[in-house]
């Protein structure tokens, strides 16, 4: 150690050209490049020993030493190492009278210093020194670190030595001083306050540089506070027309940009020489650069066509940037572009290759370009070119050999793809069939694992994309009834799809809605199949995908863990998404509701005794499925289930009375067949255990073979029954047949005619409980849903006389726990009531008692009053009485008047019908939307916290100077006085004063911004500048 | 213009300068140079040298095997900023004679010296080429008086 310590004394000596401890240095460095070729631990280890050698070189009395040990750290500090615990030693280098060691203490020091308070109170004392240094490099020194490190206390101590040094006799300081200023003025905002008038002056400065670092801080400070600028535009005018230094132009433009927006009236002024600049320069950052002050300094407006014009010399100046073939200039030109495009849409088409421009950024491989692209290639879009660009949006989603589609680009590209095609209430599709098939590609290309890509989606992205889509589909649904058919097959493909509830359950809230919601708009995708044949196929269809949701009992009681029958069923009853359950067990109603409604219109209201086992035993397993959420941790989902629950286990009691038998009986058949099967499946593995495709394969066909068994059962009905129009059962809709159906169907049959005798003894025709066939439709029919605008319901008015803070009622009451209702309900219940004792308990009650217990009711809030269900219900059994069939419900349903699509070439535009959004009168689009969302204020740990310089007002007693113009001396005068106090008093006591003065003051801000926003415009309430400049002004602005 | 940031990475991710215009913890500044360092190294040498991260800018340049990455804020100007990492360069060039990556590995200390004459916490202080070498060249000049003070006492 200490050799080495001589042996850099000598190597000073003897080089005396200031690498006296390179040695060192070049030491540390050649050794971690040597250590980082062997290993990650040699390395550490090696850093750490240095990391060592620095604390003791540190803790010798040598500055030279020391110097060097911190040179060392600083270069440490890159592979990062904090060296925030040598700031002490720094700052004893610092002051070191040596130049070489006080250039090393201010280096570490820029590096290290945060705002380490007692620290700094140290730094202050040295600063000063060194701002009163008689060699100016010590003095830009130290304004170099000034401008780094200042904090608040130090802003407010260094505050007039900096200032000082605005009138040094070298430029170079100046320069420097200025921007220090700077940083000064965003830590103390005071000081801009007293000296606003010296940091104009410096626009007079003789040295250009000074000018430039000058227009650099008025920038600044204008991005936070243009208006207390506005004064002095002629003088930063005569800059701009004097100065050929592009950076000065740049920055003079950047400051005219912020201050065009809030004095319009300048752009008379400034524009036309704006122009002359761009048309004449060769530099393009300075054509961006203008380009950028026009369109962001608001000096377009859509209605002027002078405007329109430049705008249109500005586009064409971009056209230039993408001809270039410099994907920097494409950026920036781009860039410029949008911006231009969200004030004139039109250049568009108007400006010859913008469109092209566009779409050739879509595909560029370059992300940035292609996210910039996509933000405003909805102006692209028109009925012609719909399709185009739509494909080009979906080819964004396909992963090529080599690169993959980053997820953020998914959910941009997807958000893209809705927003262009519900433009102005899809007024744009050609042919929403083709608009279902996009939609299901996004799908596919989003929310599914691609199989070749390894790419995850993250769960946030994966989640919010679903959303989206999952809307758009209930908005199709809604809007566009003619496409309802269509959209619910491929809904209802992809409810089967077990992908589709293992990536993207929240798809589903949305798409279990559509399929109850709409499930008997269902129809066969092919054209050419007769109607008779088509109905059968649907109902077929129906059931299978009640199955598919609600047999997990069947796999259970199978004991299966793996490889389950009914897979979406499984997942279903585990989903952790209650507001998907919430809607599925609605919708698993409305299906079930649409099966009864479809058996009653095959059979009439009397059904053969085996269809009328059967549909008890749907509803069965409907209730066994809906009791697994009787206990569920969110309310809402167990609410549902549990209310459902009940109307639909009364319903089970009117079917079958107390006689479960015949349910009992189905459910054994069902579990046999699968265990059958299973074991079937189980051999062909054993036997060929190829693939695990083959295996997915037979777990796919076993969904089939559920319909395939109900198929079996009814064509042997048809020999006993000879009512049905059973034939239709014949064509078996999911056509191949496996190898183990083949097994399996002998089996079947066996079984089946074993329990032959047994349902045919039963059989005989029995009608459906009006629970099922009238009640439960009234639930889902009695209205149409239409779409509805976004904010309808807020400009509801809320009714005068509504009144929530008044008592109802002060009467006692007794909560009546049995909601089960009169005669007349009672009667709906079943139409043979002979068959149900059960429903006796409540027919017991006389007309007597009942009446009593109304009145008693009457004041219960929780009780709703019978009456206006009551005569619903009455009007319900009119119907009935004329014996209602299904197909009155049905066409309820399609009732919504759709005028038939001329289909003639693929993407010719069809004539369809989208129902508009139905909207409160006079309620205002939006506006109440709007005002709800407000900006969230995000803290960016990078950008430069100049809150300080929010809404600062040069006089913060402006109110005063309105009335009085005399206060903003006497306000000076005692700010100085304040001041001067402040610098005699102990340091402690300062930092109070201070704080109870910046509370005075915000108030005071608050106040004075409110003065200015109301007068902008009107020079008479800036009051705080001189006279003479203000006159100026307004004989330019008016010019 | 106000730069946020300015450091060199190698082509290997290496970190060669790194100077921050802003106070935030030695944790944040790990994160950001190795998220932008994968960020801009993944960038193949055709696509454009502007990359938005978080909410502000970031411009890049390679010269030779060194990246300069420069963060500003997102309503500068980004050719702007290239001239200024352009113009940093030109200055290095001078003053190193022909830089490399190793002239600034063992310079680290003269790169920063010419860094903070051109920009002054984030802001360009200087704009003519000859200016801010010359002042360089001054402090080095005063650093070797006092060597030569030293040698002489």
């Amino acid at each position: 150690m200490s050799f080495q310590l001589q042996n850099s004394q000598v190597l000073a000596r003897l080089k005396p050209f200031g690498i006296s401890f390179e040695k060192s240095l070049s030491d540390l460095i050649k050794g971690i490049r040597s250590h980082s070729k062997e290993s990650p631990e040699a390395l550490a280890q090696f850093l750490d020993v240095a990391i060592q050698e620095c604390k003791t070189e540190l803790s010798t009395t040598d500055l030279e030493t020391k110097a060097m040990a911190i040179l060392k750290l600083a270069y440490l500090e890159m592979y990062g190492f904090d060296m925030s615990w040598c700031n002490f030693h720094i700052l004893e280098i610092m002051s070191s009278g040596k130049f070489q060691q006080k250039r090393i203490g201010y280096l570490a020091a820029i590096q290290s210093f945060k705002n380490e308070q007692d620290l700094l109170i140290l730094a202050t004392n040295q600063f000063k020194k060194d701002l009163n240094s008689h060699n100016h490099i010590e003095i830009g020194l130290a304004l170099s670190g000034i401008a780094t490190i200042v904090t608040p206390n130090l802003a407010k101590d260094i505050n007039d030595d900096v200032l000082m040094k605005l009138n040094h006799s070298k430029p170079y300081i100046r320069k420097k001083a200025i921007l220090a200023m700077y940083k000064i003025f965003l830590q103390y905002p005071d000081s801009l306050r007293l000296n606003f008038q010296r940091v104009i002056d410096k626009l007079d400065d003789p040295d250009i540089s000074v000018i430039s670092a000058t227009v650099n801080v008025i920038c600044e400070i204008s991005k936070k506070n243009p208006n207390i600028f506005i004064n002095y535009l002629p003088k930063l005018f005569t800059i701009l027309e004097d100065t050929k230094n592009n950076w000065l132009i740049i920055r003079i433009l950047k400051l005219f940009q912020s201050l065009s927006k809030v004095e319009p009236r300048m752009k008379r002024k400034i524009l036309p020489t704006i122009m002359d600049l761009m048309l004449r320069t060769q530099a393009s950052s300075l054509i961006y650069e203008c380009i950028n002050c026009i369109v962001n300094g608001q000096m377009l407006s859509t209605e002027s066509f002078k405007d329109s014009e430049t705008a249109k010399t500005c586009i064409d100046q971009l056209m230039t940037f993408f001809k270039t073939n410099d994907s920097n200039l494409k950026f920036v030109g781009l860039l410029a572009l949008i911006n231009i495009l969200k004030i004139f849409p039109i250049f568009i088409d108007r400006v010859e290759g913008v469109s092209q421009v566009i779409m050739d950024c879509l595909v560029d491989p370059d992300i940035i370009i292609k996210q910039k692209a996509l933000q405003v290639c909805h102006y692209l879009v028109n009925e012609d070119n719909i399709t185009e660009v739509v494909k080009l949006l979906l080819t964004q989603l396909i992963p090529t050999e080599n690169s993959t589609v980053p997820q953020q680009l998914k959910l941009e590209v997807t958000l893209k793809l809705l927003e262009i095609a519900t433009l102005d209430n899809y007024a744009n599709i050609p042919n929403f069939k083709w608009y279902v098939a996009v939609l299901k590609d996004v799908i596919n290309l989003t929310l599914l694992p691609l199989p070749s890509a390894s790419t995850t989606i993250s769960p946030q992205v994966s989640n919010s994309i679903a959303i989206e889509l999952g809307k758009e589909f209930k908005n199709l649904a809604t809007k566009v009834p003619s496409i309802r058919p269509t959209l619910l097959n491929n809904v209802i493909t992809f409810i089967q799809d077990v992908r589709i509830i293992e990536n993207c359950p929240s798809l589903l809230t949305d798409f279990y809605w559509i399929m109850g919601e709409y499930i008997d708009e269902l129809r066969e995708d092919s054209e050419d199949s007769d109607d008779e044949d088509d109905s059968q196929v649907i109902l077929n269809k129906k059931i299978k995908l009640f199955n598919l949701l609600v047999n997990n009992n069947i796999d259970k009681s199978l004991g299966l863990t793996v490889h389950l029958n009914f897979p979406i069923s499984a997942k279903l009853v585990r989903l952790g998404y209650p507001s998907v359950l919430a809607v599925v067990i609605q919708a698993l109603v409305k299906l079930f509701n649409s099966i009864v409604s479809d058996y009653a219109k095959f059979y009439s209201s009397e059904l053969p005794d085996d269809k009328y086992n059967e549909i008890c035993y749907y509803l069965y397993k409907l209730v066994g499925f809906l009791s697994n959420w009787e206990t569920h941790q969110n309310y809402e989902v167990q609410e549902r289930a549990l209310s459902w629950l009940e109307f639909l286990k009364l319903s089970l009691e009117a079917m079958t009375g107390d006689d479960l038998s015949a349910i009992k009986l189905s459910e054994e058949k069902d579990i046999t067949f699968y265990k059958l099967l299973r074991e079937a499946q189980v051999e062909e593995s054993e036997e060929d255990s190829e693939e695990e495709s083959e295996e997915e394969d037979s777990d796919d066909n076993s969904d089939d073979d559920s319909d395939e068994y109900g198929d079996l059962e009814s064509d042997d009905e048809m020999v006993s029954t000879p009512i049905a129009p059973l034939p239709e059962f014949e064509p078996n809709p999911f056509a191949e047949i496996e190898q183990t159906e083949q097994l399996e169907q002998p089996v079947k049959t066996q079984e089946e005619h074993s329990q032959l005798p047994a349902e045919i003894s039963l059989s005989e025709a029995r009608k459906l409980p009006i629970l099922l066939t009238t009640i439960l439709p009234s639930f889902f029919k009695s209205y149409q849903l239409n779409p509805v605008s976004r904010n309808a319901q807020r400009s509801i008015a809320v009714p005068e006389d509504l009144d929530l803070d008044s008592e109802i009622s002060s009467v006692p009451f007794t909560l009546e726990l049995d909601p089960v209702q009169d005669n007349d309900s009672y009667n709906l219940y079943i139409s043979e009531v002979e068959e149900e004792p059960l429903i006796q308990l409540t027919s017991e009650e006389t007309f007597e008692k009942k009446k009593e217990r109304m009145n008693r009711l009457k004041d219960d809030p929780y009780y709703i009053n019978p009456e206006p269900i009551k005569t619903k219900k009455k009007s319900k059994s009119k119907t009935e009485s004329e014996s209602v069939t299904p197909e009155s419900y049905t066409e309820m349903s399609t009732a919504p008047s759709v005028t038939k699509k001329s289909k003639k070439s693929k993407l010719k535009k069809e004539k369809v019908v989208i129902l508009s959004e139905e909207t409160v009168e006079g309620a205002s689009p939006l506006t109440d939307l709007e005002s709800s969302k407000k900006p969230k204020k995000k803290k960016n740990a990078l950008k430069i916290d100049s809150s300080n310089l929010d809404n600062f007002n040069l006089s913060s007693s402006d109110v005063l100077d309105v009335s009085n113009k005399n206060e903003y001396e006497i306000d000076l005068e005692s700010y100085r006085n304040k001041l001067a106090e402040a610098a005699q008093e102990e340091k402690p006591k300062k930092k109070k004063k201070s704080k109870t003065k910046k509370i005075i003051e915000t108030e005071a801000e608050v106040e004075s911004v409110h003065s200015t926003r109301s007068g902008t415009g009107s020079p008479d309430v800036i009051t705080v500048k001189p006279k003479k400049t203000k006159k100026k002004t307004k004989a330019v602005i008016l010019e | 213009m106000a730069i946020q940031f300015l450091f060199l990475i190698s082509r290997q991710g290496k970190t060669r300068l790194a100077k921050w215009y802003q106070t935030i913890s030695q944790k944040e500044k790990s994160k950001i140079s190795r998220e932008l360092g994968t960020l801009v190294l993944s960038r193949r040498a055709k696509m454009c040298n502007v990359v938005e991260y978080r909410d502000f800018k970031v411009v890049y340049r390679r010269y030779a095997s060194l990246f300069f990455i420069v963060g500003i804020n997102s309503h500068d100007n980004e050719l702007l900023a290239l001239e200024v990492i352009h113009r940093f360069v030109e200055q290095m060039d001078k003053m190193y004679g022909n830089v490399c990556e190793l002239d600034i590995i063992f310079g680290f200390d003269k790169a920063y010296h010419v860094l903070d004459e051109l920009l002054l916490d984030g802001y360009i202080q200087e704009s003519s080429r000859k200016e801010v070498l010359k002042r360089v060249d001054q402090q080095d000049e005063l650093e070797n008086m006092d060597e030569f003070e030293h040698i002489l006492s």
